[in-house]
This record gives structure tokens, sequence and C-alpha cells, in this order.
């Protein structure tokens, strides 16, 4: 994601050999500095700002869009941060190692005495970071936009959950592809196709025995359709905890494959070099 | 797509047949037996005349009165929408979510309200009435109905810069991350 530079290598090597074991605290604050003291985050963030304010206006002006239930809207800005915050947060991990690598600085941090996963740890969170910005901008918009009892806490609450489980798993997968990767390129599509390919189920209208498995065994769309029937349908939490399965796995699974790879970190790539 | 979409109306057209068939028979059977009493009913509503803008709501009831000899079987209310200015396309479903009541049976010279929630959600003029039809099994094939008046909407775009009180957020929400982010910036240079 980004360089380290020779203070940072220097703090967290003095920290490990000083036994402190918190190498992974120096590198998530180099890279959170670099995420929201840098252009990017901040541009990130005022242009979700910007699409959530065109989208809440357009929900509440167009005569179209008046049509559509209050809950759907709500649910259609509460899946779309949620849709923001995981395509955002995968393509900074999906450039963590494999930018390192094409920048030609991975070999100075893997030099640098601190375990890998404690590298891959660091970077991990300051990506995740991204994912409690993007809630608290979207607060307001879902706030002026509830009608009727519990919408909010609904939208908030089952954002929250399905979000952080979509977002680990998603940034875990970046992580993954960016370790294997010989190419920052090669990382970044790679992982943007798994999204998308993830991702495009949501929009289709999924029937019968295979639609239901997809809607099961895919963690976008069982997120999607939980939040859905939360926030649209509103139904009990214990209805549909089914629908949280898919991605409670798939945020455990990849997170653990994604740290065991790390510990394993190569300084070539295994694919596309 | 339109394989779905002729497989649906087979379905449908053998339903319908269906449910054609055991109408008839029920109404043969019928012939025979009491007369329903939903002739009897009367259906009146609490208002006639509603001038709105789009989106707005309102809600008005509905008043079935047995007049009859004798109780009426389960009853079902249903609201209807129909456009009278002939270029309004109306959706009944956008226009009330809730369209269908059952009735409970009404004894002789008792009554029943029903309350019904509109939205106008598009310009023209609309009428609105509601009609009362007796629930299966009493539903036979010339099963009389009972309406009640026509509630006449006229419905004006509704025009507002600040549709639903949501300006101030959409506009401020991006001016006061600018700013925070831009501060921080330029504390930065300073610090």
């Amino acid at each position: 994601m980004t360089t380290l530079t020779p203070d940072v290598r220097r703090e967290a090597a003095s920290q490990l050999t000083a036994g402190a074991g918190g190498s992974w605290l120096v590198i998530a604050g180099q890279e959170l500095r670099d995420i929201w003291l840098s252009a990017r985050g901040p541009a990130i963030v005022i242009g979700t700002s910007l699409l959530l304010s065109l989208l809440t206006y357009l929900a509440a002006s167009n005569e179209e869009l008046n049509i559509i239930d209050q809950r759907d809207t709500v649910n259609l800005l509460a899946q779309i941060t949620m849709a923001l915050a995981v395509g955002v947060s995968l393509l900074f991990t999906a450039d963590c190692v494999s930018g390192e690598r094409e920048r030609e600085t991975l070999e100075s941090l893997l030099v640098t005495p601190v375990p890998r996963g404690q590298v891959a740890l660091g970077k991990y969170l300051a990506a995740v970071s991204m994912w409690p910005v993007l809630l608290i901008v979207a607060i307001p918009y879902i706030w002026v936009l509830r009608e009727g009892d519990g919408v909010f806490a609904d939208a908030m609450l089952g954002a929250l959950v399905v979000g952080t489980l979509l977002v680990i798993g998603f940034v875990s997968l970046g992580l993954l592809v960016s370790i294997f990767s010989g190419s920052n390129r090669l990382s970044l599509a790679v992982a943007f196709f798994i999204f998308v390919l993830l991702l495009a189920p949501t929009q289709l209208p999924l029937g019968g025995w295979f639609g239901d498995l997809i809607t099961q065994t895919n963690p976008m769309t069982a997120g999607s359709t939980f939040l859905h029937r939360a926030i649209v349908k509103e139904h009990g939490w214990g209805e549909d905890l089914d629908l949280l399965i898919a991605p409670a796995v798939w945020a455990i699974a990849m997170t653990g494959v994604a740290f065991i790879a790390a510990g394993r970190l190569r300084l070539q790539g295994s694919f596309g070099r | 797509m339109i394989r779905r979409g002729g497989l649906v109306a087979l379905v449908a057209t053998v339903a319908l047949f269906a449910i054609a068939l055991g109408a008839r028979r029920h109404a043969a059977a019928e012939m025979n037996g009491a007369p329903i009493a939903v002739g009897e009913l009367t259906v009146v509503v609490s208002k006639s005349n509603v001038s709105a803008v789009t989106g707005d709501s309102f809600t008005f009831t509905s008043e079935i009165r047995n007049s009859g000899s004798e109780a009426t079987p389960a009853l079902i209310a249903n609201l209807a929408f129909v456009a009278v200015d002939g270029g309004t396309y109306v959706d009944p479903e956008d226009w009330s979510s809730e369209r269908t009541q059952a009735v409970a049976p009404i004894a002789t010279g008792a009554t029943a309200s029903q309350m019904w929630t509109v939205k106008t959600v598009l310009a023209g003029d609309v009428a609105s009435y509601v009609v009362v039809l007796p629930a299966p099994p009493a539903l036979v094939a010339n099963s009389p109905l009972a309406v009640s008046p026509a509630i006449q909407m006229h419905v004006e775009k509704h025009r507002a810069l600040n549709p639903g009180g949501v300006l101030p957020t959409v506009l401020i929400v991006p001016v006061v991350l600018v700013m925070a982010f831009g501060g921080m910036r330029v504390v930065r240079r300073f610090v």
C-alpha cells in the first residue's frame, strides 16, 4: 500500500528488539497516516458523501423514485455504502504487497525484523479503517430518509454486522491475491474481478433451488438478502440468521488463509512476474 | 423470459378455467339456497374530494352497513383506483400498499369500518372507490357487488427545492467533510 519510511522500519525494529511485540501497530499507524493524511482516504469519503447526497435528493424529489417505499430507499443507501466500502478496502489491500513488490520496496520491508504476519496485520487494519468511516458518513442520510419505527436502527445495525463481515472477508481476499501476484496490475484486476463476480448475483432475480443455493452460499447475496429482509421486510434478526452464515464463514476462512499465506510471504510473487 | 411468460400465461389460464368451473358449480348450488346478502349492503366513504400534491399521503375510512334482514357472510373490501383524466398511468399498488381488507360477517343493521391510506404518487385526476364482495365460499359468479361513491383526487405536481427536508443534509455533509479534511491538511502544514 505504501512504502515504509526508514524511520518506521527503525521504530518497528526497535520495538521488536525491546520485546514490545507491537510492530503491527507501527505499521498500521504508518498505513493509516498514508490513507487518511494523504488525499486518498479523504477523496474517497468526500466522493461517497457526494454520491449519497445525490441519491438521497433523487429519492426524495424524483417522482418515479418517490413511488419506492421509504424502507427500500434506506436499504438502497445502506447497500451502496456497504458495497463501496467493500470495494475500496479490497483495492487497498490488493495493492499492499504487490505494490511494494512493484516499487521494489518489499525487499527492504522483508529484511526488517518484523514478523511477516505482523506486516500483513498492520496493512490489513489500515484497509479495514475505511469501513467505519464510510458507515459514519452514511448515518445522516439514512437518518433523514427514515420513516416509521425502527427503520434507522434496523438499517444501521444490519449494515454494521453484514458490512463488517463482508469487509473483513474481502480485505483478506485482497491481501491473499496481493501476496501471490507478481504485479500490481494483476493483483488489482484479479481482486476486482472476484468482487464483481460475487456482487453481480445481487442484481439478478434469483429463484428456484439454484437461486437459493447462490443466495445462501455467496457472501454478497446472502448479506444483501439479509439486509433487505431486516430493513424492507421488517423481519426479526432471528428469522434470517442462516443468511449470516456465508458472510461469517467467508470472513473467517479468508482471514485464516490470508494470514497463513502472509506468514510465508516471499520477495517474488507466484504469478504474473 | 418469453418462455417463462408463456408458462405463467398457461398456468394462469388453467387456474382461471378451474376457478370458473368451480364458481359455476357453486352458483348452481346457491340458486337453491339462501340469497347472499351483499346486495343489501351500502358502502360510504369519509371523503369525497381530495386536493393534494405528489408525495402526499392521506387516510379515509369506509363504512359498510348491512341493511338486509340477515347477517352477511365474511366479506372482502377492496380499494380501487382509476384515472379519470384519461392520461394518468395508475398502478394501484403504488397508490396504496394495503388495498384489500377482510371484513368479518356483519349482523343485521350493523356496520363495519375500514381505514385506508392513499399516497398520491403521480399528478393527474384519479378516482378511488371501495368495492365489497363476499369472501369465498359465498363468492359466486353472479355475486352482487357493493360499491362506495368515488373519491375524486386532484393531484398537482410537487416541485420543491427541499423535498422531504433532505436539502440541508445533502448539502451540509459533503461541505463539513471537505472542511474537516481540508482543515486537517492546513493544521498539518503549520504544525
